[in-house]
């Protein structure tokens, strides 16, 4: 990868500095997921693995407490009704700390979801870049349908987005920190629409392919990251 | 699988990843990481030996086993953390945790290492003070391999002062402070160990008996270190 485009990239290194928090595909402070995903088929088989793995712990710390709660009411496990009573007494304690469980994550993710929307921007602005990337290494090798004659204003366009993001998540993390924190980030809106407004500026009459779907996506990024933060300003007048 | 991700980078480069854990890198990841990996082995391992008696006894002690690791180790972090705190560390609860299910984690990977040996002699032989014998030996190898991973992590560094002298060196108060630090550390592992072999006693049964009845659990008489001895009696009478 080119220097220029790998200074670009938002890592999760830079993720976790920007954000506070340990995000990775699924999850978002190691515990929350990351509520965007859930429309994304994708993502369903390891959703259900990781509660699978959450009734499995739940069960493990709910069948000895169960043991020891009947120890404790004097009740036996002999016969086979008392087994059955058992089993159905283990079975409803699993079933309701798991939905308190998903209950309380649900909440957890909904508080949080402004900061989902904005990785899930970032994660297609990473995928711009890995494209852009693709685009290099392909014209390295003498392959001339991949020229993008208009790198520089890519590069510009990328540089503009990656700073509305950082803007973005760092507002999102000291709004998240500091719920009356008010003053600077009407700066950092600014900011953001001062940096979307230079991305339309920028032409994009070219009829190379590659350069306006990728400058599309730029500022499809851009739109959205300033979608999100109008949002949190409305909630903020509320 | 993410989770798994902990566990080979623990195996793959333990100085690296208790450096992490000390640096506070991902410490939520790793605790979650490591305890899945951990119940997902032990449980493994505990259903195999629940397999002695009866399927209820499989089930049993595949929830039992890991129980009986994670909960030694609920007890025991507040007198780490505590004591710690009071001799001037700067670790957090987060850290002790991820430090201490490091340590559970490796006794569950060679536990689970062992399993097709235990597997092997629960097939070829009926002797149920052997197999008794066997899986003490088994746990207590392991249990001390998990102690001395922690000793060798909980251990206070030594401090770089600038004195030439090593007699000088031994009197400063920062060199007392380390000895009685390593002093808490020897006594907590003490501790430790005791509560998880006490701990292993109250929720007994974890293997059952040969073909007898299944029982969740058994009347709180007699101790841990009773019972080996009388397993140890039975073996050669």
């Amino acid at each position: 990868m080119q220097a220029d485009i790998k200074n670009l990239q938002i890592t999760e290194r830079d993720l976790e500095r920007l954000t506070g928090k340990e995000i990775s595909p699924l999850f978002m402070g190691g515990i929350t997921y990351r509520i965007s995903i859930l429309k994304n088929p994708k993502y369903l088989a390891p959703i259900l693995l990781s509660e699978a793995i959450t009734l499995f712990l739940i069960s493990i710390f709910s069948l000895p407490i169960s043991i020891l709660l009947f120890q404790s009411f004097g009740k036996s496990i002999d016969n086979r009704q008392s087994q059955i009573e058992f089993a159905i007494f283990v079975f409803s304690l699993d079933l309701i700390l798991f939905l308190s469980w998903n209950f309380f994550a649900w909440i957890r993710a909904k508080k949080m979801i402004c900061l989902s929307h904005l990785l899930d921007e970032v994660d297609k602005y990473n995928q711009v870049i890995e494209a852009v990337d693709i685009c290099d290494r392909l014209k390295s090798v003498g392959n001339q349908s991949a020229n993008l004659n208009h790198r520089d204003d890519i590069l510009q366009a990328l540089e503009l987005t990656r700073d509305s993001l950082i803007c973005g998540l760092t507002t999102e993390k000291i709004l998240r920190d500091h719920r009356r924190f008010l003053s600077s980030h009407r700066d950092l809106f600014a900011n953001i629409e001062q940096n979307l407004i230079a991305l339309q500026s920028l032409d994009v009459q070219h009829q190379a392919d590659q350069y306006s779907d990728l400058l599309n996506d730029a500022l499809v990024i851009g739109i959205n990251v300033q979608r999100e933060m109008l949002n949190l300003q409305l909630e903020l007048k509320d | 699988m993410p989770f798994f991700s902990v566990l080979v980078a623990l195996l793959s480069d333990r100085d690296q990843f208790i450096q992490e854990i000390y640096d506070g890198v991902k410490i939520n990841t790793k605790i979650v990481g490591l305890l899945i990996c951990s119940s997902v082995f032990l449980a493994i391992y505990g259903g195999l030996i629940g397999a002695v008696s009866s399927w209820m006894q499989v089930l049993s002690s595949a929830a039992k086993l890991p129980f009986l690791f994670l909960i030694t180790l609920v007890i025991c972090l507040p007198a780490l953390y505590f004591f710690n705190v009071y001799f001037g560390a700067k670790t957090t609860v987060g850290q002790y945790a991820a430090i201490l299910l490091c340590a559970v984690t490796i006794t569950s990977t060679l536990l689970f290492g062992f399993a097709p040996v235990t597997l092997f002699f629960l097939i070829t032989t009926d002797n149920y003070f052997f197999f008794l014998l066997l899986n003490v030996a088994i746990f207590t190898l392991t249990g001390i391999i998990g102690i001395y991973f922690l000793y060798q992590v909980l251990l206070p560094k030594v401090e770089l002062l600038p004195f030439t002298d090593a007699l000088e060196r031994a009197d400063t108060a920062i060199d007392k402070n380390r000895k009685v630090r390593i002093s808490i550390l020897k006594f907590w592992l003490g501790l430790y160990a005791f509560v998880g072999s006490q701990m292993a006693w109250t929720l007994r049964p974890f293997f059952g008996s040969f073909g007898s009845k299944f029982d969740l659990f058994r009347p709180r008489e007699g101790n841990f270190y009773l019972a080996v001895w009388n397993a140890i009696k039975n073996l050669f009478t």
